[in-house]
């Protein structure tokens, strides 16, 4: 009988773990799957959601509810805040950047939030490297998968999710990488790498993953513009459907430090990403708002060289909402 | 289909068991045995249905094969059946397994290109091939009993043992199918098998597959021609010595207590191999009836050590060197094989050459070294193992030796104090990022090293309820085994609190089967 009473035993207990660590990961959410309460020393700060942002930006603007969207890689993720005073007339923003993902998957995760909300005012920030493809590269059409029961059942079920949770509790302080409920990147991860190895540690790496990036990358006008699929293709003929709904659209092109363009100069794209600078400000400045911020990447400093801290970016491909505050500014005014 | 995801866990095998106790309850030993078979056939076919034809027939043909060879009577011919079966029992072996290896290395020696189609290697053949030959040299001998071509197919199909072994010999899992008390529901089975099942699942999903990434991406580096540093080298070595130890250790777990529940008890294949004191002692450890099929019909066949030392020497050389073919086709493997079968007949050498000495060096100082040696020896091998090419391992042994500099994570070295001035003295440099990986990947080592040097493993936990055919508990023979003295009392009970260990290690590694499936990708 003893046998009997350790497998029901074991059942028990088995059962018991099961649904404690579903609670602890629902209520910890270290992934920002849930609208769940964030509560100060706890699961204020979310070390781990950027591991799964391409997983839960599908869900998490649906329980923020925004009437306005942000939509861009990286870059604006941690360059505009949705929190800026100057924000404050347009209620309620939400930061959609997602890092890594090229402008068709980009408009895709928009697309989904435009479909469940009413969205009034959408942001839509274009990058070089976005439009960037290889030789005789042939676009294909995008889909973005949602599962939501299977995404949710890991969310609450998965040794990831778990570890994430602990690692979460742990980790509530002001370097801990974040992000916050309105899908903004404070880049806190940033602050404690400039703390300990400076900034110029953060150039270096980037420079040198740009330079392996730039390789072998071309910008095909004629394919842009002819092939339906190309990322340009898809943004027009998302803007104009946007358009015609009402939707308010303002497209903008993200600033560089200046280094960014030392080194594009150095792959030989300068030339061709001014090319590609005046065939969107020509294709699209008579459709939408259209703002160029490429005049701000200029900053006269060579802080990056040294232990100094720049004041508006972290490194040469991103910004910091110090001027992602001024770029707000621009745009609520109009840029044309 | 695997042992670790959800359609076997929690669809095929509950169904498997619960059909099989219902015909076992209502003395329906044939159906009940039947069941099985066909269970088992499915769990075969779900790989790939075509192969079905390939195990059958090999069942089939050697079901004939050994009837006729154990039935006793004189025959002139007998010895030519024996090798006519195992020339094709090998022959379907090295066709599946190696031709493509050899078209390629034909390719490479004449400059001719052949288009001939890839061979896909079916799942297990390297496993039921040799259990067959086995049965077939032993009718051979007449050391087999008249079998009943079901029980011969469950001993062939039977899934636990079916895809990785344990490699099972016929006299230890023939006699057991024949028992009709076997065929009745055993709480104590249950409990024994379930327990050992869950930490076979603990050690496969949460350690060797958590720790797996860290020793994948040193091995890609390598093989696409990046060169490593000393840390990342040792670091992606060691990470996969843990990772292949937990794998094997934890699927030959999986295997024992799948079986357990259905009241067959296997043969033990891992002992803490990662204790032992000399690389014979490895061997004896680290997949034993491998090992076992390799002395008895391999080592023992060639001569074994009837010779004189030399023909013994040679016979265990060319038995590794079998050995290492047997794990796959490519240089590295037969490499691997060599190398161990040198290191074998070094320890013999060494044992010979040192048995009269009396060196005034203290034991434990004598066995730290020994067991130092034999570790490296092991881990050297397993470069070899893993790499995906000969060049690559070189690679990795020559960052293993320092031959790229010593370098560290800067964002490591500046959290250093003033002990980064000293590592800066001593020619140690720093790299930009891969901070969090060297972080994790040391943190996995310094974990689990106590781990396989001080823990009991299952056999130890369970051998008052018999969890193997084996004997074998707390085995400290020619093993470094710290802390003995109160790991010794760490063993299995029915209670409460064992039900919350293997609860715990039973739901962690079911929530490994639902992982957040996204690329880690690099940020911005």
């Amino acid at each position: 009988m003893a046998n009997y009473s350790y497998l029901k035993q074991l059942f028990f207990c088995a059962l018991s773990l099961f649904f404690i660590v579903g609670l602890v990961n629902y209520l910890i959410n270290p992934f920002n799957f849930f609208d769940v309460e964030r509560l100060h020393g706890i699961n204020n700060v979310k070390p781990e959601a950027s591991k799964r942002i391409r997983l839960y930006k599908k869900y998490q603007p649906l329980y923020v509810k925004p009437n306005v969207l942000i939509v861009g890689n990286s870059r604006v993720e941690m360059g505009l805040n949705p929190s800026y005073s100057g924000f404050e007339h347009l209620h309620s923003v939400y930061n959609l950047g997602v890092p890594g993902i090229g402008v068709a998957s980009q408009l895709l995760y928009a697309e989904r939030v435009t479909e469940k909300n009413k969205i009034s005012r959408i942001f839509i920030s274009i990058d070089f490297l976005d439009f960037l493809t290889t030789q005789n590269a042939v676009p294909k059409p995008q889909v973005l998968t949602v599962t939501p029961i299977a995404d949710k059942y890991a969310a609450l079920w998965s040794l990831d999710s778990f570890k994430a949770s602990l690692i979460t509790l742990f980790n509530q302080n002001e370097f801990s990488s974040n992000r916050t409920r309105d899908g903004f990147n404070p880049a806190n991860d940033y602050e404690l790498i400039i703390k300990f190895e400076g900034q110029q540690v953060l150039f270096a790496q980037k420079i040198s993953m740009l330079n392996a990036m730039f390789k072998n990358k071309v910008w095909d006008q004629h394919l842009a513009l002819s092939s339906e699929y190309s990322d340009f293709n898809v943004l027009k003929t998302t803007i104009e459907r946007w358009t015609k709904q009402g939707i308010n659209i303002t497209l903008f092109i993200n600033p560089y430090h200046e280094v960014y363009y030392d080194t594009l100069e150095r792959n030989n794209l300068l030339p061709r990403f001014n090319v590609w600078r005046r065939t969107m400000h020509r294709e699209f400045s008579t459709m939408v708002s259209f703002c160029d911020f490429t005049d701000l990447g200029y900053e006269k400093s060579h802080a990056h060289l040294n232990s100094e801290e720049l004041a508006f970016f972290w490194e040469p491909a991103h910004y910091k909402q110090e001027l992602g505050n001024i770029m707000i500014d621009r745009m609520l005014v109009g840029c044309d | 289909m695997l042992f670790n995801s959800f359609e076997f866990i929690f669809i095929f095998f509950p169904v498997t068991l619960l059909i099989f106790f219902a015909l076992g309850s209502k003395n329906m030993h044939r159906p009940a045995m039947a069941w099985l078979v066909l269970s088992s056939l499915f769990f075969y076919g779900w790989w790939n249905p075509a192969y079905l034809f390939l195990i059958v027939f090999s069942m089939l043909f050697n079901y004939s094969l050994g009837t006729f060879l154990g039935n006793g009577t004189a025959n002139p011919n007998t010895r030519i059946i024996l090798i006519l079966g195992v020339v094709v029992n090998i022959g379907l072996l090295l066709y599946f397994k190696y031709v493509n290896f050899f078209v390629a290395q034909i390719s490479i020696a004449t400059g001719l290109s052949f288009n001939l189609q890839h061979v896909i290697l079916p799942l297990a053949i390297s496993f039921f091939t040799f259990q067959q030959v086995a049965f077939l040299v032993d009718s051979y001998r007449n050391e087999t009993n008249e079998y009943s071509f079901l029980h011969y197919s469950l001993f062939v199909t039977f899934f636990p043992q079916l895809i990785a072994g344990p490699i099972v010999h016929h006299k230890d899992m023939l006699p057991q199918f024949l028992q009709p008390d076997r065929l009745k529901i055993n709480p104590h089975n249950i409990a024994i098998g379930l327990s050992i099942f869950a930490i076979g699942l603990f050690k496969k999903t949460v350690i060797a597959d958590g720790v797996a990434p860290y020793s994948n991406i040193v091995f890609d580096s390598a093989a696409s021609g990046d060169p490593l540093t000393f840390f990342d080298a040792w670091g992606g070595t060691l990470a996969y010595t843990f990772q292949l130890y937990f794998d094997f250790s934890g699927y030959s777990d999986m295997a024992i207590g799948l079986a357990r529940m259905v009241g067959i008890v296997l043969p033990l294949n891992f002992y803490s191999p990662y204790k032992a004191l000399n690389i014979s002692e490895f061997w004896r450890r680290w997949h034993i009836t491998l090992s076992k099929f390799l002395k008895d019909y391999v080592y023992i066949t060639l001569g074994g050590n009837r010779l004189g030392s030399l023909s013994r020497y040679k016979n265990l050389f060319l038995t590794m060197f079998i050995g290492g073919m047997w794990h796959g086709a490519g240089w590295n493997f037969v490499f691997w094989g060599v190398l161990h079968g040198s290191y074998l007949v070094s320890h013999q050498l060494w044992a010979n050459l040192t048995c009269g000495w009396n060196l005034n060096i203290p034991i434990s100082i004598k066995r730290l070294l020994a067991w130092s040696l034999t570790f490296f020896a092991v881990i050297v091998g397993w470069v070899f193992f893993r790499a995906t090419s000969f060049d690559g391992a070189v690679a990795v042994l020559h960052a293993m030796g320092g031959g790229n500099g010593i370098s560290i994570p800067n964002a490591i070295m500046v959290r250093m104090g003033d002990l980064q001035y000293v590592l800066t003295d001593f020619g140690i440099q720093t790299y930009l990022g891969g901070g969090g990986r060297f972080l994790y990947t040391w943190t996995w080592i310094l974990i689990l090293s106590p781990i396989v040097l001080t823990l009991p493993n299952t056999q130890d936990l369970f051998f008052k309820q018999q969890g193997s055919l084996s004997k074998k508990a707390f085995d400290r023979n020619n093993s470094l085994w710290p802390l003995f003295g109160v790991i010794q009392r760490i063993q299995w009970q029915d209670n409460l609190m064992w039900a919350m260990i293997i609860s715990v290690a039973f739901i962690t590694s079911i929530m490994t089967l639902s992982q957040v499936s996204e690329f880690l990708y690099f940020q911005f």
